[in-house]
């Protein structure tokens, strides 16, 4: 019996009668070892550098002897039967044997590096609820260590093995439909490592991990234990201060002081020093040598991502040369990146993305301003529009395209009104687009008969609150807009969004919310009848709706909403990122010279106000970023994306705009194939076809399927274009400039 | 006296299109084996994330070992923001993710309610997992590997939320860390040893956790798929390998009824 089994049993024997531990991630031991390390690092002593030794073993004749000794622990009852395991794979670095089962044991080249796990299925069927504790897990693996896996990890009679923790292996799912997870845990992992003349050795070296079941039997291993032998050379160690100077000036990230938080809000959770060994990979060039090992995480300084950073020390006297350890290269004065010269293996840095820029393939489906969804009494409107998106969003899903939607108040309202968030749907479940539709027009109001007067009561007036009229409102609203309040009781919506609705309706129009204190639309703010802040408030009110559906963050656009003031300092103010849609209105305050010819305001009043724009087909494919809407030509650096892209209405593209034939469909194939051959390949390109909510019918489900996996077959698969929603377009554009600066900027 | 920082923070441009060169030239000579891409970014614009050492030597050791066997159709940085992600990401020359079958990432990570993210070089800039779908055609992306941490947390129960929308392209499986995985010296050879069990015909899960677990560090390691059951969930984690893509289904959409997640935790 050796010295090591012996040990071995004494332990297990103690821990047998020793009260249970309390259930922790780290051992005492490991633990104390933070502690120790922290007051005085290996306490100024020197240390024996030791050399890993290759062992004589090859990794196929340790394979063979493993195989072996899994048999012995499947006859001890330590096992399950896992199968005949097979050699699948043997090369330089290492030799692999599987199982049906799905077991494997693998030998690294250096035949000390090892692992043994069983199936995935065969140790899911011995899951148990609850986490072994660490003292039954210590338990457990002290019988296996004592056993037969005692040979294969060699101890000198300097050396102890020490019990470092738990780890587990836990599985949990969901049905998808009810969300109701279930967990198991799978695997209870005895953590262990080594001391060698009573100094712990760090680093992924000298560790040893038993994966049990949840019915106690043996699912694994992972061993990395190498025969070390000892120099007659010996290093002196710094003392803890000198170990604080070194990480100071050589460690690659801040180590904070325990208890003090680093400049990104990081700490030091665990501190241990020892002898260092990196692993089979790095140990075979250099001695291993003293050092203290700092594992750092917390959070970056503006708490949005997770930092876990090691950090390794020599903290011997004098340090050892590693090839493999920057920190003792750079100690010694030489550049301690190992691929700073892109050496052989090490990859260099990354490139950039280059290439042609993309081209998408796009939808926009509005939601009427004119509509009643949520007048009294008009729900089954309501209803039948949500149906359509509804059969449109799967249809489309499953033909890999994406559509975009995009809703002015009276779809948004109805809604909120009948709790139906049908646009969020769209988006979280489908994938697709959304946004909002300013469904404004410019400020001509033809007198449609509607009492505004009382609407504008009707709706503000149930709050409680002031009626604007009260406070000097004088309508001069476009008719589309207010329509667009009939029959909205905002008494229907949640206190916060009336809050918001009503706000920021107010200031917009330069009010004070204090009664009587206003002079008209804008008065205070000395702004014209046609002002960009009124543009502004009517896109606020429908942004703010929408926003309450599916979430400003996914709520970036505007789809139309041209008109005699500057829509693009109004989108900025707004919160628009984008406008889309792009038609005749969004010329009417583009200076004359900086419009197609015979785009005059009457033309464009006069029948132009819809028709696509620009004019050229290699404009309107290109998004651009504008400062104003003086000449629609790109400002460099502007703020808000003109978005155009419209190549036609579906059902139109056959001359009529009745049924929808694949005589629609052939035309619109047609017209890609223009847009996208209009396209400049270093600008991101675009089309835009109008699916109105009507043309989602099972009716047209046929033709519809046909036209998404035409585009498909013909544009998407060939990588000649892409689906992407209106925002996606939006993204694509920002990261192509970005792009485009990298690569203007870099060497 | 500091070292002289290991990478300077602004790309190689000059250098990134030598090798895409070098990787069309060796993607025409090889046409059967696997594609994969890989991005990886250390250091961010304007220093607005912390920096993150010896990642490089993490996506180099991966692309140097998976590259003996399958061709490699990119190797690039987080630049250009979300193109390759949401967008352009069918496009080979933006490094789009659905452009490979394995595509594998290294940066920081982390998580809201709805999305997980990966921070990108621009400052400011993330890329959200709801904006993603994946695999929609069966020669697109398959395994979506992020060496980046949180990204596949589920402590409020909403995991599915976060990756409900890229599983329902089709990909097959997704790794990640549900908490922490370590940057360091000592972690350099992940990547490496990640694509070692791959080649070796391991289950993407086998891999994943061989690879990259090391245990003198917590790492926090996971691995998601999703199915027409429980038990065929399980069997796909089981049983996909880097080699047997093509003999499982594609789940896209409605076809699936489960997740399930494996992880390693302390």
């Amino acid at each position: 019996m050796t010295t090591q089994t012996l040990k071995m049993m004494f332990a297990a024997a103690w821990i047998a009668f020793a009260a249970p531990a309390a259930e922790a991630e780290h051992s005492a031991y490991l633990k104390a070892q933070t502690e120790r390390s922290l007051q005085e690092a290996l306490a100024n002593e020197s240390v024996s550098l030791l050399e890993a030794r290759l062992p004589e073993s090859s990794a196929s004749e340790q394979l063979d002897s493993l195989r072996e000794r899994l048999n012995d622990l499947l006859t001890a009852g330590f096992l399950d039967e896992v199968g005949a395991l097979t050699v699948t794979d043997a090369d330089s670095d290492s030799v692999i044997a599987q199982s049906e089962s799905g077991a494997y044991l693998e030998v690294d080249e250096d035949s000390s590096v090892f692992r043994f796990r069983v199936g995935g299925q065969t140790a899911r069927v011995e899951a148990s609820a609850r986490r072994l504790t660490l003292y039954e897990l210590e338990n457990l693996a002290w019988k296996v260590l004592a056993g037969p896996l005692a040979d294969y990890v060699p101890l000198s009679e300097a050396d102890e093995l020490v019990f470092l923790g738990s780890q587990y292996l836990i599985e949990d799912e969901a049905d998808i439909e009810t969300n109701q997870t279930t967990e198991r845990v799978v695997g209870h992992i005895a953590l262990f490592g080594r001391e060698v003349e009573g100094i712990f050795v760090v680093g992924a070296g000298s560790k040893l991990a038993l994966w049990f079941t949840g019915a106690g039997n043996l699912m694994g291993f992972d061993v990395n234990w190498p025969r070390y032998e000892r120099h007659a050379e010996t290093q002196a160690t710094v003392s803890i201060e000198d170990v604080w100077a070194r990480f100071d000036a050589y460690a690659e990230q801040e180590v904070p002081r325990p208890g003090q938080a680093g400049d990104a809000s990081v700490s030091t959770r665990r501190f241990e020093c020892g002898y260092v060994d990196l692993g089979a990979r790095k140990r075979r060039h250099a001695s291993i040598q003293a050092g203290c090992f700092a594992h750092v995480d917390g959070f970056s300084d503006d708490g949005a991502v997770r930092i876990a950073q090691a950090e390794v020390m020599p903290i011997g006297e004098p340090v050892e040369r590693d090839p493999n350890w920057p920190a003792t290269k750079a100690m010694l004065g030489e550049d301690p990146d190992p691929c700073a010269d892109d050496a052989p293996g090490c990859g260099g840095p990354p490139g950039n993305p280059s290439g042609p820029a993309p081209f998408f393939v796009t939808t926009m489906t509005h939601m009427e301003g004119g509509w009643a969804d949520a007048l009294p009494g008009r729900a089954s409107l309501f209803v039948k529009h949500a149906a359509q998106l509804r059969l449109g969003a799967r249809l489309a899903m499953l033909h890999d395209a994406t559509l975009t939607v995009e809703s002015e108040i009276p779809f948004s309202s109805a809604q909120i009104i009948y709790g139906d968030d049908v646009m969020a749907e769209l988006h979280d479940r489908y994938g697709h687009g959304v946004g909002t539709h300013c469904d404004i027009g410019p400020r001509i109001n033809a007198g449609t008969g509607i009492d505004y007067t009382a609407l504008m009561e009707s709706a503000v007036g149930a709050t409680g609150g002031p009626s604007l009229f009260d406070i000097g409102f004088e309508s001069s609203l476009t008719p589309t807009f207010l329509s667009a309040f009939a029959g909205l009781h905002l008494a229907n919506f949640p206190d916060e969004l009336v809050d918001l609705y009503v706000e920021d309706f107010l200031l917009a129009y330069g009010f004070s919310l204090t009664p009587g204190a206003g002079g008209g639309p804008g008065a205070s703010l000395g702004l014209t009848e046609r002002g960009v802040l009124e543009l502004v408030a009517e896109w606020r009110v429908r942004k703010v709706l929408v926003d309450e559906l599916v979430g400003a963050e996914n709520n970036l656009g505007c789809s139309g909403g041209g008109g005699l003031s500057d829509w693009v300092q109004a989108a900025e103010l707004a919160d628009f990122a984008y406008v889309d849609g792009v038609v005749g209105y969004h010329f009417l305050p583009t200076l004359s010279g900086a419009r197609p010819p015979g785009w005059t305001n009457p033309a464009i009043f006069g029948g132009l106000y819809h028709e696509p724009a620009p004019v050229l087909l290699e404009d309107r494919v290109h998004p651009v970023f504008l400062d104003d809407a003086l000449d629609l030509q790109e400002d460099l650096g502007g703020d808000v994306l003109m978005s155009p892209g419209s190549i036609g209405r579906l059902e139109a593209f056959d001359g009529t705009t009745g049924d929808l034939t694949l005589a629609d469909v052939a035309g619109a194939l047609d017209a890609l194939e223009d847009a996208v051959a209009a396209q400049n390949p270093t600008k991101v390109g675009k089309a835009t076809f109008y699916l109105p909510a009507a043309i989602f019918t099972e009716a047209n489900e046929p033709v519809l399927a046909e036209f998404f996996d035409e585009v498909q077959s013909r544009f998407v698969e060939p990588g000649r274009a892409s689906w992407a929603s209106q925002r996606e377009v939006y993204d694509a554009v920002v990261a192509w400039e970005e792009f485009k600066k990298m690569a203007v900027s870099a060497p | 006296m500091k070292p002289t920082p290991k990478r300077s923070s602004k790309s190689n441009f000059p250098l990134g299109t030598v090798r895409a060169l070098l990787v069309m030239f060796a993607a025409a000579s090889a046409a059967n084996a696997g594609e994969f891409g890989t991005r990886c970014q250390e250091a961010y614009q304007n220093n607005w994330q912390t920096k993150v050492s010896s990642l490089y030597e993490i996506c180099g050791g991966f692309n140097a070992e998976l590259d003996d066997t399958d061709t490699q159709d990119f190797y690039y940085d987080l630049g250009g923001s979300t193109c390759g992600f949401s967008t352009c990401d069918a496009s080979t020359s933006l490094a789009g993710v659905d452009t490979v079958d394995l595509f594998y990432t290294a940066t920081h990570g982390g998580t809201t309610a709805r999305n997980a993210y990966l921070t990108m070089f621009e400052e400011g800039s993330y890329e959200y997992s709801t904006d993603w779908r994946y695999g929609d055609d069966n020669d697109q992306v398959a395994i979506f590997s992020q060496y980046a941490c949180t990204v596949m947390e589920n402590h409020d129960d909403r995991i599915w939320d976060r990756w409900g929308p890229a599983f329902r392209g089709g990909v097959y499986v997704v790794t990640g860390s549900h908490d922490l995985v370590y940057s360091s010296t000592a972690t350099e050879d992940v990547g490496r040893d990640y694509a070692d069990g791959l080649q070796k015909s391991k289950s993407v899960r086998d891999a994943w956790f061989d690879g990259n677990a090391d245990f003198h560090l917590d790492q926090d390691l996971a691995v998601m798929a999703v199915g027409s059951s429980s038990a065929n969930c399980w069997n796909r984690v089981d049983q996909i390998r880097w080699q047997n893509l093509t003999s499982f289904q594609r789940l896209r959409n409605i076809d699936m009824t489960h997740w399930c997640r494996s992880r390693i935790t302390r």
